[in-house]
C-alpha cells in the first residue's frame, strides 16, 4: 500500500493504534497492547481546561521551554534557543516517564527485546504520545540508531504541542517522518492551541465536555460552540496570516511594528499531517503548508455549511473511528514539493478542493510549498560552493602551513606579521571564505535553508575544518590590528558568529549520541583539573578562549600581556585542555610548539616552578633544560 | 483570478491587520469621543489617553475640515523654524506639511511635549502605544507620531499610528525621506476604496489598509495606493464603524473576490522587483575586504622598496609596467564604486537614522577613505590639476569623514604603539604635500624682479604646512611612510630646508628632521 511507503506505517497498525487509543479512555494514564513485534502505548486524553493550559502559567498560551539537559536535540543548534512546548503536556509526560512507573518498565522491556514501539493517542492523548516519542528518541534511539528500532507516533485529532523550533529540531534530526497526525476536516482540537487562552477561557470547559467521546449527545445549535469556533478560527487566521507574511518576507518592517501588538500562538504543526475527505487522504509534511491548511480546510463553502460548521467542528473530533475504518477504500496522496513540480499543481488543486480549501486558500498553501523550493535552491547554491571552500582550505593546509612551518614560526605568527606574499594570499582566501560562511549564516538565521541542512554531517565536518584552520587567522588579524586594545578581547568583541555556529554544530554532532550538552562536558573537564571552587573558576573562565580549541590563540594573546599570578587558573586551564584539543584535531601541535611561535615564546617566560609541573614539559624539554 | 504572489501578500497582511482587533479598539474609542456631548464644541485639538491592559491608546480629535484645503507649509531644515529637523536628509533638506494639521500641532505644542515624556515612559516599560485619530485628527496623530519617533530608542518597541480617512500630511520630499526609513512602518492608514484623497500636492507614506465591501488589502507601495484611491467619494464622509463591521462579518467565510486591478498589481510587482535589484551594501562588504587586502599588500610591497604607496601609484600611473599595478587600479575603481553607492543609499535616510548605520560600516568606510583617497589624489595631481581639497574631493569621502566624526567614539590609543600599519588620519594629507611642492616650484622659478610681497605670501604658506605636519607628527596621526627615501614629502623637505636656509630660527619640526629623529618615528617604544 502506498500509504505505508509514505507514512512508514501500515494501515493495520493504524487501526490497532486507534483501537488502543480508545481503550486508553478507561485507563488511569495509558494502555499497552502488543501486536507481534510491535508494542503500542496509547495515552489517555483529558477533557478539562487545566489539562490544556497549566493554571499557574501566566503566558497566554501556557507554553514552557524544554529542558536542555533532558532534551539536548530539541533546540536550534547555532543560536541555541530551546524548543517551546505546552507546559501541561510536558508535565504529564514527566509523570509517565518516571523510572518508578510501569510505563517506564514496559518501555525498557520492549527495548530489551528490540521491539518496535508505537506511541499513540486520541485528542490530548496524542499530545502525550508526541512528547513520549521525543523522549524515546532522545533517551534511546539517538544513542544507537542501528540497534534501537525506529519508533512511530500516530495521533488522532491531537492538539499542537510545540513551536517552530520543535518542528525544526525534528526536521533537522530527520525524525519528522516518525510522526503521523490524522486530522478530520473540521475537528477543532488541532486548532485550539492557536487561540489565546483569554479569548476562549469562558467557553472552553463547556466545549471540552462536548468533545469528550464519552459524552454521546452534541447539540446542533449551541451558541457557545459557535462562539468558541469563531474565536479559535479568528486567532488561527491571525497566526496563519502572520506566518505567511513572515514566510514570504512581505512588509518586514511594518510586520515587526504590528507584531508587538499581537499575541501570537507559538505552536506550529510538526511531523506529517494526514487530512481526510470523503474519498481521499492527503498527507502533508511541510509545517507552513499545514498551518495554512488548518485554517483553510475549516472554512465554509456556503451559507448552509457555515451554519453547520461549529457543530461539525465538534463532531469531527469523534469521527476518527470512521476514518480508520474507511481508510483502505480511500485514495491516498502526498502533497509535497515534488508533486507540485511534477504535475503543475493540477491534481493538488483538486485534492485541496475536496478538502474544502477555497481558490484563494489553495494559493496560500501552494505559496508555502514554494518557499520550501526556495530553501532547497539555497542549499544547492551553497553546495555548489563546496569545491571552492575545499580548494581554499587545501591551499592553507598543504601550501601555506608547511611553508610557514619551514620558517619555524607557524602560520599563525606568519599571518600576524604578514610580511610574505603567501600571508597576503591567505588573507584574500580568508576574506573569500568569510563571505561564503557569512552567507550561509545569514540564510540559516532567517530559516531560509532546509531543516536538515544544519545537522548534515558533511556540512558540519566542512565547517569544522574551516573553523579549525581559519579561525586562528582571524585571531591573528584581530591582534595584528591591535583590536584587542581598541575594542576589547577577541572572545567578547571579536569572535564572528560564523565560528560560534560552526562550533555548536560540531559539538552537537559529537555529543548527541551520548545525550550530553557541550557546557556540561566543558565544565566536567575543567573540574577534572582541580583548580579550585567551581563557582570561582566559572567566574574566572567567563569568556575565556579555553571554551573552544580553535580559540586557543585568542587565549594565548590575552594571557601573554598579564602577570602570571593574575591568570594562573587560566594558564592551567589552557594547558590542561590542550592535550584533548590536540587529540581531537582542534589544535595543531606541529604549529604551536615551533621555535618562533608566540605561544612558545610566552610559555618560556612563565615561572620555573610552573613549568616544571606543567603537562607541557615534555614538549618544552629544551626550554626547561636551558633554564 | 488573481494569482500573483504580491496580491496574496496584500490580502494576507490585510486579514492580519483586521483579525488583530487593533482597528476595532481604536475606532471604538474614537467614536466614543465623537459621540460624547463635549466634542465639537471646541475648535481646538482634543487628546485623550486610554490605558488598556495590553497597550496604551492615544486618541487625537480635531474639528472637521470644512474646506478641502490643500494649503501647505514649507519647513526648512533649520532647527528653530522646524520641529522636525531630524527628518531632513542630505538629499531632501526641507519638506512641506499640510497646513491645517501643522497649525493644530503647533497650537498644542506645550501639551504635546508633556504627553511625549509620558508616552516615552510607557514605551520604556515595554508597553506598546497606539496613536490614532479620524479625519484631521488622524493627520495630527501622524504628525505627532513622526515627532515622537525621533526620541524613541531604536531598541524599544515602535508605536503604531492608525488613521481613519485622514488627509495626507506631507509632500513628495517627506515621502522620499520616509521611504528609506524604518519610521515608515509605524503608520497604518485605513481608507475606504472608491474614496478620493487629494494627491495633487501631498503624497502618501506608511502602510494603507484599503477597504472594499467585504475584503481589504494592505499596501505599502505608494504608487499603487495613489492608483487605488482615486474614487469619487470624500473619504472624510465614510463611517468607518460600518466599514469595519462589514469586513468583520466576512472574515471567516470563503468568498473570493478580485480586489486589485491586474494593472496595479503588475506595476507593484515591477517596482518590488526593482527594489530587490537595488544595491545591497551588506552582501558586498566581504568582497570589498578582499580588494582592501590587495591594496594593503600593495602598500606593504611599496614600503619594502623605500617608496610609499602614494608615490609608487603616482609613478606607475604614468608608466604602468607590472600587472599588479594595473590590478590595483581596478580594485580602487571597485572600492570607489561600492562606497559611492553606500553613501548614496545613506544620504536618502533621515539624519537621525544614520547613527543606526552599523559601526562596522563606519569603520570600514573610514579605513577605505584613509587608504584610497591618497590614490585619488595621486591621479588628480598627475593630471596637472590643483586645489584638491576644495574642488577635487569625491562626495563619498566628504560624507564618510563627516559621519565618522559624528560617531561618539573616543579611541584611547596606546602611546607607544607601533605605527607601521597606521593610515594617516587626514586622508587629504598628500594633497597638501602636492600644493606645497607647487608653492616651492613657484618660489624657485621667480624670474625678473623680486617680488617681496609675493615671496612672503608663498613662504607663509609653506610655514603653515610645516605647522600642520608637525601637529600630526606630534599626535602620531601620520603614517611613518611619509619619511621613506623616495617619498614626495621628503622631496618637499629637502627643498623647504634650502628655502628656509640657516637664517631662520629652528623649529620643533626642523629639529626633528635635521637630527634624524624622524627615522625612529612610529616605532614602538
Amino acid at each position: 500500500m502506498a500509504f505505508e511507503a509514505l507514512a512508514g506505517i501500515s494501515g493495520d497498525l493504524i487501526t490497532t493504534s486507534w483501537i488502543a487509543s480508545k481503550k486508553a479512555y478507561q485507563t488511569e494514564r495509558y494502555h499497552k497492547e502488543e501486536a507481534g513485534t510491535v508494542v503500542i502505548f496509547a495515552f489517555r486524553p483529558s477533557f478539562t481546561a487545566e489539562d490544556l493550559f497549566a493554571p499557574a502559567n501566566i503566558s497566554s498560551f501556557g507554553e514552557i521551554k524544554m529542558n536542555r539537559v533532558q532534551f539536548p536535540c530539541m533546540r536550534k543548534i547555532g543560536k541555541g534557543d530551546e524548543a517551546t512546548v505546552n507546559e501541561v503536556f510536558l508535565r504529564n509526560l514527566e509523570v509517565i516517564i518516571d523510572p518508578r512507573t510501569s510505563f517506564y518498565a514496559s518501555v525498557e522491556m520492549a527495548i530489551s527485546s528490540r521491539k518496535q514501539i508505537v506511541f499513540t493517542g486520541h485528542s490530548s492523548g496524542g499530545a502525550t504520545a508526541i512528547l513520549a516519542t521525543v523522549w524515546y528518541l532522545e533517551k534511546y534511539f539517538i544513542r544507537n540508531p542501528n540497534v534501537y528500532p525506529e519508533p512511530r507516533c500516530v495521533t488522532f485529532g491531537a492538539p499542537l504541542v510545540g513551536d517552530s523550533i520543535f518542528s525544526h529540531a525534528l526536521g533537522r534530526e530527520n525524525w519528522s517522518r516518525f510522526f503521523v497526525n490524522f486530522v478530520t476536516r473540521f475537528d477543532i482540537v488541532p486548532r485550539i492551541m492557536l487561540a489565546r487562552k483569554a479569548s476562549i477561557e469562558q467557553t472552553l470547559p463547556h466545549v471540552l465536555g462536548q468533545l469528550d467521546p464519552r459524552n454521546p449527545s452534541i447539540q446542533e445549535s449551541d451558541q457557545r460552540i459557535t462562539e468558541f469556533y469563531t474565536t479559535v478560527m479568528r486567532d488561527t487566521s491571525t497566526v496563519a496570516n502572520r506566518a505567511f507574511c513572515e514566510l514570504t518576507g512581505s512588509a518586514e518592517a511594518f510586520l515587526e511594528t504590528l507584531s508587538s501588538f499581537l499575541e501570537l500562538s507559538p505552536y506550529r504543526p510538526a511531523g506529517t499531517f494526514v487530512f481526510s475527505t470523503d474519498n481521499r487522504l492527503v498527507a502533508v509534511n511541510n509545517s507552513d503548508a499545514i498551518l495554512q491548511m488548518l485554517f483553510y480546510t475549516s472554512q465554509a463553502r456556503d451559507e448552509q455549511e457555515w451554519s453547520l460548521i461549529p457543530f461539525l467542528s465538534i463532531r469531527d473530533h469523534h469521527s476518527y473511528g470512521e476514518l480508520v475504518q474507511s481508510m483502505g477504500m480511500k485514495l491516498f496522496n502526498h502533497l509535497d514539493l515534488h508533486q507540485c513540480l511534477l504535475d503543475g499543481q493540477n491534481s493538488i488543486g483538486s485534492w485541496l478542493n475536496e478538502l474544502g480549501v477555497s481558490t484563494r486558500g489553495r494559493q496560500y498553501v501552494l505559496a508555502a510549498l514554494e518557499e520550501e523550493k526556495k530553501r532547497v535552491e539555497n542549499q544547492k547554491k551553497i553546495e555548489n560552493k563546496w569545491p571552492q571552500i575545499v580548494k581554499e582550505l587545501s591551499w592553507i593546509e598543504n601550501e601555506y602551513k608547511p611553508k610557514c612551518q619551514a620558517h619555524k614560526n607557524g602560520y599563525y605568527d606568519s599571518f600576524k606579521v604578514s610580511n610574505e606574499e603567501n600571508d597576503f594570499k591567505a588573507n584574500v582566501k580568508r576574506a573569500q571564505l568569510a563571505g561564503i560562511f557569512d552567507e550561509v549564516l545569514g540564510l540559516s538565521k532567517k530559516g531560509q535553508l532546509p531543516d536538515e541542512f544544519e545537522g548534515g554531517r558533511d556540512w558540519v565536518e566542512l565547517a569544522t575544518r574551516y573553523r579549525r584552520l581559519i579561525e586562528p587567522l582571524d585571531i591573528a588579524n584581530y591582534h595584528r590590528h591591535l583590536k584587542n586594545e581598541d575594542t576589547g578581547p577577541y572572545m567578547i568583541r571579536g569572535r564572528p558568529n560564523r565560528y560560534i555556529y560552526a562550533q555548536r554544530g560540531y559539538e552537537h554532532l559529537i555529543l548527541k549520541p551520548e545525550g550530553r550538552i557541550a557546557e556540561d562536558v566543558f565544565w566536567n573537564k575543567v573540574n577534572g583539573l582541580n583548580l579550585g571552587l567551581q563557582q570561582e573558576i566559572q567566574e574566572i573562565l567567563k569568556n575565556s578562549g579555553s571554551e573552544c580549541g580553535s580559540c586557543f590563540w585568542a587565549e594565548v594573546e590575552e594571557l601573554k600581556g598579564k602577570p602570571y599570578e593574575e591568570v594562573e587558573v587560566r594558564v592551567k586551564t589552557l594547558e590542561g585542555l590542550l592535550g584533548g584539543w590536540i587529540t581531537a584535531g582542534e589544535v595543531d601541535d606541529k604549529e604551536i610548539f615551533l621555535e618562533g611561535s608566540t605561544f612558545r615564546k610566552w610559555w618560556i617566560t612563565l615561572p620555573l616552578n610552573h613549568k616544571l609541573h606543567s603537562p607541557l614539559r615534555e614538549h618544552m624539554m629544551d626550554e626547561i633544560r636551558a633554564t | 483570478m488573481e494569482s500573483s504572489s504580491s496580491s496574496l501578500k496584500c490580502s494576507a497582511l490585510g486579514k492580519l491587520v483586521l483579525s488583530s482587533g487593533l482597528l476595532h479598539s481604536s475606532w471604538s474609542k474614537i467614536s466614543e469621543i465623537h459621540k460624547s456631548p463635549y466634542s465639537n464644541q471646541d475648535s481646538g485639538l482634543g487628546i485623550k489617553i486610554y490605558r488598556e491592559e495590553k497597550f496604551t491608546l492615544v486618541v487625537f480629535v480635531a474639528p472637521p475640515i470644512f474646506t478641502s484645503s490643500s494649503d501647505s507649509t514649507l519647513l526648512p531644515g533649520k532647527e528653530n523654524e522646524n520641529p522636525f529637523p531630524f527628518l531632513c536628509s542630505e538629499n531632501n533638506p526641507s519638506f512641506s506639511l499640510h497646513t491645517p494639521a501643522f497649525k493644530l500641532f503647533t497650537s498644542a505644542y506645550k501639551s504635546l511635549t508633556y504627553l511625549k515624556s509620558e508616552l516615552l515612559q510607557t514605551l520604556e516599560s515595554e508597553k506598546p502605544v497606539i496613536i490614532t485619530g479620524a479625519s484631521l485628527g488622524g493627520s495630527v496623530a501622524s504628525l505627532y507620531t513622526l515627532w515622537l519617533l525621533d526620541t524613541i530608542d531604536p531598541k524599544l518597541k515602535r508605536p503604531l499610528c492608525i488613521t481613519f480617512g485622514s488627509p495626507l500630511i506631507g509632500d513628495v520630499s517627506l515621502q522620499q525621506i520616509l521611504e528609506n526609513s524604518v519610521r515608515n512602518s509605524c503608520f497604518l492608514h485605513v481608507v475606504a476604496a472608491q474614496t478620493r484623497i487629494r494627491m495633487d500636492f501631498f503624497k502618501p507614506f506608511g502602510t494603507f489598509l484599503i477597504c472594499f465591501d467585504s475584503r481589504c488589502v494592505c499596501i505599502e507601495d505608494p504608487v499603487a495606493v495613489t492608483e487605488l484611491l482615486n474614487g469619487v467619494h470624500d473619504s472624510e464622509q465614510v463611517d468607518y464603524g460600518q466599514v469595519l463591521r462589514r469586513l468583520d462579518q466576512s472574515m471567516l467565510s470563503m468568498a473570493d473576490s478580485r480586489l486589485i486591478p491586474e494593472a496595479v498589481i503588475k506595476g507593484m510587482e515591477e517596482r518590488a522587483e526593482m527594489k530587490t535589484l537595488r544595491f545591497d551594501m551588506f552582501k558586498k562588504l566581504n568582497d570589498m575586504k578582499i580588494s582592501m587586502a590587495y591594496i594593503e599588500w600593495y602598500k606593504k610591497k611599496c614600503r619594502d622598496v623605500k617608496i610609499g604607496y602614494y608615490d609608487r601609484f603616482k609613478t606607475q600611473l604614468a608608466f604602468p609596467s607590472k600587472e599588479f599595478d594595473i590590478k590595483i587600479k581596478n580594485h580602487k575603481i571597485e572600492l570607489n564604486r561600492y562606497w559611492k553607492s553606500v553613501v548614496e543609499e545613506v544620504e536618502k535616510k533621515p539624519q537621525s537614522d544614520i547613527s543606526i548605520l552599523k559601526r562596522r560600516f563606519l569603520f570600514s568606510g573610514n579605513n577605505y577613505r584613509r587608504m584610497i583617497e591618497p590614490l585619488d589624489i595621486a591621479e588628480y595631481y598627475l593630471e596637472g590639476r590643483k586645489e584638491y581639497r576644495t574642488s577635487g574631493r569625491s562626495r563619498q569621502y566628504v560624507m564618510l569623514e563627516k559621519w565618522f566624526g559624528m560617531e561618539p567614539i573616543e579611541k584611547e590609543r596606546r602611546k607607544n604603539r607601533d605605527l607601521s600599519d597606521l593610515l594617516t588620519f587626514d586622508s587629504c594629507f598628500w594633497a597638501d604635500v602636492e600644493e606645497s611642492l607647487i608653492v616651492i616650484n613657484q618660489l624657485n622659478t621667480t624670474v625678473g624682479v623680486r617680488d617681496d610681497a609675493r615671496e612672503v605670501l608663498l613662504t607663509r604658506k609653506l610655514v603653515e604646512f610645516e605647522e600642520y605636519v608637525w601637529e600630526m607628527i606630534r599626535k602620531r596621526e601620520v603614517s611613518p611612510e611619509i619619511f621613506l627615501e623616495k617619498s614626495s614629502f621628503m622631496k618637499w623637505w629637502k627643498e623647504y630646508k634650502k628655502i628656509k636656509g640657516f637664517n631662520s630660527p629652528p623649529s620643533y619640526f626642523t629639529e626633528f628632521m635635521n637630527t634624524g629623529k624622524y627615522k625612529s618615528y612610529g616605532q614602538s617604544q
